[in-house]
């Protein structure tokens, strides 16, 4: 065994930590070797110097300071926990509350006049600017009167000037660019409306709340209405009735079936008008005779706002 | 940034591996008793100020960090298993935070192009106050154990990391190699022979030095 061999195990062999022989060779190569001897002194030395190597003392009362802190720090930390578990459910609440009320009056800022607007059935809106493309001329005084001589948009005219700006407006501009097809649309779903004979309650659901809205719409009495051709709250009462024309057939058996409407765009004034016959039948018809098949023209005042209906004149078509 | 040694062990039934002793120091200690936790501060304060030391750049940091190695046990210590010697578990939990502690430090420092693994210890390290603190009854020794000191802790810092904590629980804590393979979580001869590598490098160190 060499010195070379010996060195780097010299560490082992002071700590014991080799096998029993090669701990043996090294002890008789130390024992006869002077410079491994040497170095034998030196790495104990080291070791010794290495045991000696300890850190300062640590600060005075370290163990309270540090049970201190770490109680501070658990005591912060159940703090945090109690506000976490407290006060961020009420700061969700309370965040949730703001946006609902934000979001409320985003609502309320929105003026309902122009989702009514928009809810009215198209052909109303449509007819009314046919009307007012068509004819503005006439279709001037039907906005004061509420009364016009021919078939069109009257119970829109009758409408308040602010309630139905938007829409009109919007077809207007429509119809400037292909009137004709427009009108011929409208008159199409006009007279569809009027053949169908089966109103059912939605219908009449719908012309009430047309007319209750129309009621809504309408501005404080004595207030002039907005762009209504300075049309007083009088004069828009005027413009809610309406007068109407109808020719009628009565049957041999008793029933009557409306043949046609003028002046009328709401089918259940066909439905209505019949009721009032058939209820007044015996004092409309008491004068005029009794045949197989009678045709009749009659002239009645539908009141918008009441949805009513009088009948004024009632004429035999010969 | 992970721990260089897993804190957890595999899942099976474990049996305490505690002193008598220690079983009610470290149930108290779980339970948070502030008498517990002060009993075991008094214990192993001086164990792990010993190895806080070897990863400090500036000696007055040591309370602080040796604080926050206690406070990093104080918080693990519901966990313990019980799978080791209280004093293993403390160790590893000592060199996990105190590598952690290191590589951070070590990243704020890179930031500063300030160079860290530089020899920390110089003539400057200890104040006079302390020196007469520690000192023999004969100042001339006194001065030259105090070089000595400084001498092996230059020689340490430049020692890798792998090598200086074996080292380190060997010559300067005094485990034995069994305990140090489960604290470093090494195999036995990984553990030996990082020992012995580590000593003759610091025999090179410490001669280059002193040939100079």
């Amino acid at each position: 065994m060499t010195c070379n061999d010996v060195t780097p195990l010299l560490f082992s062999y002071l700590d014991g930590e080799l096998k029993q022989d090669l701990q043996n060779e090294i002890t008789q190569h130390i024992n006869t070797c002077p410079s491994c001897q040497e170095e034998q002194k030196r790495c104990q030395k080291l070791l010794q110097m290495m045991k000696r190597c300890a850190p300062p003392d640590l600060l005075p009362h370290f163990e309270e300071r540090t049970v201190k802190r770490w109680t501070d720090q658990q005591q912060n930390r159940e703090n945090k926990t109690f506000i976490k578990k407290w006060f961020q459910p009420l700061l969700q609440l309370s965040t949730a509350m703001i946006v609902f009320v934000i979001v409320y009056q985003l609502f309320q800022m929105y003026p309902s006049t122009k989702e009514d607007a928009t809810n009215i059935p198209p052909v109303l809106t449509e007819a009314t600017t046919s009307k007012t493309e068509e004819n503005p001329q006439v279709a001037q005084p039907a906005m004061e009167g509420g009364i016009t001589d021919t078939s069109g948009a009257h119970i829109s005219a009758s409408l308040p000037q602010s309630s139905t700006t938007q829409p009109v407006g919007e077809v207007s501009e429509k119809l400037k660019k292909s009137p004709e097809k427009k009108r011929g649309d409208i008159q199409e779903s006009r007279s569809k409306l009027l053949k169908s004979d089966e109103l059912n309650e939605t219908e009449r659901a719908a012309g009430q709340a047309i007319s209750q809205k129309i009621e809504s719409a309408k501005p404080e009495p004595g207030v002039k209405a907005k762009g209504a051709a300075g049309a007083t709250r009088d004069e828009m009462e005027a413009q809610s009735v309406q007068l109407c024309e109808a020719v009628v057939e009565r049957n041999i058996n008793g029933t009557i079936e409306v043949i046609s409407l003028k002046n009328c765009d709401l089918p259940l004034i066909e439905e209505q008008l019949k009721k009032q016959l058939i209820q007044n039948r015996d004092k409309i018809f008491a004068e005029l005779q009794e045949t197989t098949k009678n045709r009749f023209e009659i002239s009645f005042q539908y009141n918008i706002k009441t949805t009513t209906i009088t009948i004024t004149q009632v004429q035999m078509i010969p | 940034m992970s721990a260089p040694f897993s804190m957890k062990s595999p899942k099976m039934e474990v049996t305490s591996h505690l002193l008598q002793d220690e079983v009610a120091l470290v149930r108290g200690c779980k339970r948070g008793e502030p008498k517990a936790l002060e009993q075991l501060v008094t214990g192993y304060k001086a164990k792990v100020s010993r190895i806080a030391y070897l990863f400090l750049r500036d000696r007055s940091e040591l309370d602080d960090l040796t604080q926050d190695i206690f406070l990093a046990i104080f918080k693990a210590i519901p966990n313990f298993r019980e799978d080791c010697s209280l004093s293993t578990w403390i160790y590893r939990i000592t060199i996990n935070h105190c590598l952690n502690w290191r590589n951070r430090l070590r990243i704020r420092f890179r930031k500063k192009m300030i160079p860290f693994d530089q020899p920390r210890y110089d003539d400057q390290s200890l104040t006079p106050a302390e020196m007469i603190a520690n000192s023999d009854p004969n100042p001339e020794r006194a001065l030259q154990k105090q070089e000595e000191i400084t001498l092996i802790q230059n020689a340490l810092a430049k020692l890798p990391t792998r090598y200086r904590i074996s080292v380190v629980l060997r010559d300067i804590e005094g485990l034995s190699y069994e305990e140090i393979a489960l604290i470093v979580k090494q195999p036995l001869g990984t553990v030996k022979s990082r020992i012995n590598r580590g000593r003759n490098r610091l025999r090179e160190i410490v001669e280059e030095v002193t040939r100079l």
